[in-house]
């Protein structure tokens, strides 16, 4: 059940970034990312935590996302990310997708009065 | 990636607790699985650091004591599978982009090297080279390509540095032959 969980987390980080970073509004750090994701998620899709790099690093090369390094020298350097106008419409495109898979199985499964 | 730094008054200095050496270790083992430039590592482990140290701070804020909270925070992070996955991300782009980037200055060096000398191996005065669109669209591209396909803004400017020195060379010493 575990490995099953992680599959559909891995398909649906990328979406689930871009959505947070267009509701908050603001620029994040990886580690609040991650934060932020956890509560929303209420401890379901917990992770690796630092799988994110590697998932942000991508997004920024796709064009997803952009960043930029925020600190005075001497002090705690932070990586900020922010979404991108590609994110948004990429964005628009996930959760399309995600709503007609969503319920295209519920309908399979005879969930969808429920 | 726009690397600037800009201050952030919310910025806090980096701890001086004394986890700091282990903290080290665990960045050590993920810097193992990379084989990248030393400046693309340096900020991946910058920003795996921050994480970090955010990371233990919050477990002692629980109540674990240094050590625990180090190992806690190590487990949940991932390390030898976070290497990995950070290499993958950025072995192929770097390589790539690095290529492109050696080669556009040189490329535009060229260009301008016919630009300032006539068929007949004269160089053309400066002040009839830059009325010339070519030259123009020439310096714009060594600034902007870099610019806008590379996640380091500073190879534009290596590159427009490279070009204009290039073309006060030309000018100073129009003997110069390559």
């Amino acid at each position: 059940m575990a490995s099953q969980i992680d599959q559909m987390r891995k398909g649906t980080t990328t979406v689930a970034i871009l959505k947070l970073l267009v509701d908050e509004e603001e620029p994040l750090h990886g580690y609040e990312i991650i934060r932020r994701l956890d509560t929303r998620g209420q401890g379901y899709f917990r992770f690796k935590e630092g799988l994110i790099y590697p998932r942000l690093h991508r997004m920024e090369q796709d064009g997803l996302l952009e960043s930029r390094w925020v600190g005075a020298p001497g002090t705690r350097r932070r990586k900020m990310y922010t979404i991108t106008e590609k994110g948004r419409q990429q964005l628009k495109v996930e959760m399309e997708r995600w709503r007609t898979f969503s319920e295209q199985m519920d309908q399979l499964l005879g969930l969808e009065a429920a | 990636m726009n690397a600037e730094q800009v201050a952030d008054p919310s910025s806090r200095p980096a701890p001086e607790w004394g986890g700091d050496s282990r903290l080290d270790r665990v960045l050590e083992q993920v810097r193992t699985q990379l084989d990248l430039d030393a400046e693309t590592e340096h900020e991946l482990l910058d920003e795996l650091r921050g994480h970090l140290e955010d990371a233990v701070a919050a477990a002692r804020a629980q109540g674990l004591d240094e050590e625990r909270a180090l190992v806690e925070v190590a487990a949940r992070f991932g390390v030898e599978e976070v290497g990995r996955e950070l290499q993958a991300a950025h072995v192929g782009w770097g390589t790539a982009d690095g290529v492109f980037a050696a080669g556009l200055p040189v490329l535009c060096a060229l260009i301008l090297r016919w630009l300032v000398f006539a068929p007949d191996g004269t160089a053309v005065g400066w002040r009839e080279v830059l009325v010339r669109p070519t030259f123009w669209v020439v310096a714009l591209a060594a600034l902007l390509v870099p610019l806008l396909r590379f996640p380091r803004w500073r190879y534009a400017l290596v590159s427009w540095a490279f070009f204009w020195a290039m073309s006060v060379i030309f000018f100073a010493w129009p003997a110069v032959r390559w």
